[in-house]
């Protein structure tokens, strides 16, 4: 029996979790797929039903068969050589993504979260219509990308934008970050780009506070986030040093929705975003591969225990 | 046990099949490219700003194959040094730049070059 760790080999969770994991007495093998192919290495055969062989890195050899869970916790993309064209690359990208990929989806071991589930998640929308069927509140949102329409939706009440994917922009040699933000009057004068892709925006939801429910299986910890400064109300990522801790109780029916959105998509694993305020919690999104380290740090609250029992058993 | 995916949306999957394994982008990527004319950049790019440097000072550190964590120029898990936050910084061997010790939330398959 052993667990599996796939990810960034700059990871401070992931370091945790090696600890935890060691101190639970569980064979752990920590692999980053950055590392493939120039630092590691798979061959397997399909034997029956399963595909058994084993993954070497530089210091280990892994066998397939004795993997029991899996941490799916952000890995990296392939690095291929740079000698390689660009037309090279994307082939070899994709065989590697199907072929390595597909040896390690299909190990029918308990995934946190299953690769294939993570991807599903990452439509917004969808998790947005599910949690509301879930019996969730969720903010009034339009995607769009016709400004007549960004109009009729901004005029009916105080608006944000948000991003449906990256909230991250590579140019100019450096790294733009997207928050979430309010719209004033001067944006909607010139809403130019806006027919050139999909827009997200949503009603501003009253606040008194916000929190983030990190779900392990059927652990819930929920953490209130109080913001400090004009910007962190907006949105808390902006004035991290501003933020306040604070773990509470979710109420039953929040709690309730929040477990049967993460068994409607498949998930084992999220950190879902709330607005507390005078109407109650409002959903506002749902991340499969979330982090909770700085919340853990901050509170206390023993979620990295949670995720290493959780992988040890091997078994929801 | 099997992985949960057999629920109704598991069942009925939205991602591609070429998106199902997602890996994130790679650290260091760079880009000289420049924003394009109002009428063609996505106007919710306006609202965007750039990366500042986080406090906290910085680490030269590298992952220890054996011990399967990072660990500083003196070979010590930095993580035994103190837990991490958003704000501390580490350089990884010195050639990627800096890092947070927790980025932002997982995007997958964020669109890059291969």
């Amino acid at each position: 029996m052993s667990v599996l760790i796939l990810a960034d080999e700059r990871d401070a969770s992931a370091d945790a979790m090696v600890r935890a994991l060691r101190e639970r007495d569980t064979v752990v093998h920590r692999v980053d797929t950055a590392w493939f192919p120039g630092q590691l290495s798979v061959s397997a055969e399909l034997t029956r039903d399963r595909w058994s062989g084993r993954l070497r890195t530089p210091y280990r050899t892994i066998d397939l068969d004795v993997i029991t869970a899996v941490w799916f916790r952000s890995p990296k993309a392939y690095t291929f050589p740079a000698e390689m064209s660009a037309a090279e690359r994307g082939f070899a990208n994709l065989e590697a993504k199907y072929g390595l990929g597909g040896i390690l989806t299909s190990l029918p071991v308990l995934w946190v979260n299953h690769p294939a589930r993570l991807a599903d998640a990452a439509y917004k929308p969808v998790q947005l219509a599910q949690a509301h069927r879930c019996g969730l509140r969720v903010a009034d949102t339009i995607i769009t990308n016709e400004a007549a329409a960004v109009l009729d939706f901004a005029r009916r009440g105080r608006t944000v934008t948000k991003v449906l994917g990256s909230n991250s922009i590579i140019e100019r040699g450096g790294r733009k970050l997207a928050y979430t933000r309010v719209l004033e009057e001067a944006d909607l004068r010139d809403l130019r780009g806006i027919d050139q892709t999909t827009h997200l925006l949503q009603r501003w939801v009253p606040k008194s506070c916000e929190a983030r429910v990190v779900v392990v299986g059927e652990s819930l910890t929920s953490v209130a986030i109080h913001a400090g400064s004009p910007a962190a109300r907006v949105d808390w990522r902006t004035d991290y040093d501003s933020l306040r801790y604070e773990l509470i109780e979710p109420p039953e029916p929040v709690a309730a929705g929040l477990r049967r959105l993460m068994k409607e998509m498949g998930l084992v694993y999220g950190a879902a975003d709330f607005v507390i305020g005078p109407d109650g919690w409002t959903f506002l999104e749902l991340n499969a591969g979330g982090q909770y380290g700085w919340l853990e740090d901050a509170t206390g609250a023993p979620i990295t225990g949670q995720l290493a029992d959780l992988l040890a058993k091997g078994t929801l | 046990m099997t992985a949960p995916t057999m629920t109704s949306f598991g069942l009925d999957p939205i991602a591609s099949d070429s998106a199902r394994f997602p890996l994130g982008a790679p650290f260091g990527r760079v880009s000289d490219d420049t924003p394009s004319r109002p009428e063609v950049r996505p106007w919710v790019l306006r609202g965007m700003q750039a990366q500042t440097p986080a406090g906290g000072g910085t680490r030269m550190v590298r992952f220890d194959h054996r011990a399967q964590v990072v660990v500083d120029g003196q070979g010590r898990p930095v993580i035994e040094a103190g837990p991490p936050t958003v704000t501390n910084k580490t350089n990884n061997d010195g050639d990627e730049g800096p890092s947070e010790d927790f980025s932002y939330d997982f995007v997958p398959d964020e669109p890059f070059q291969v």
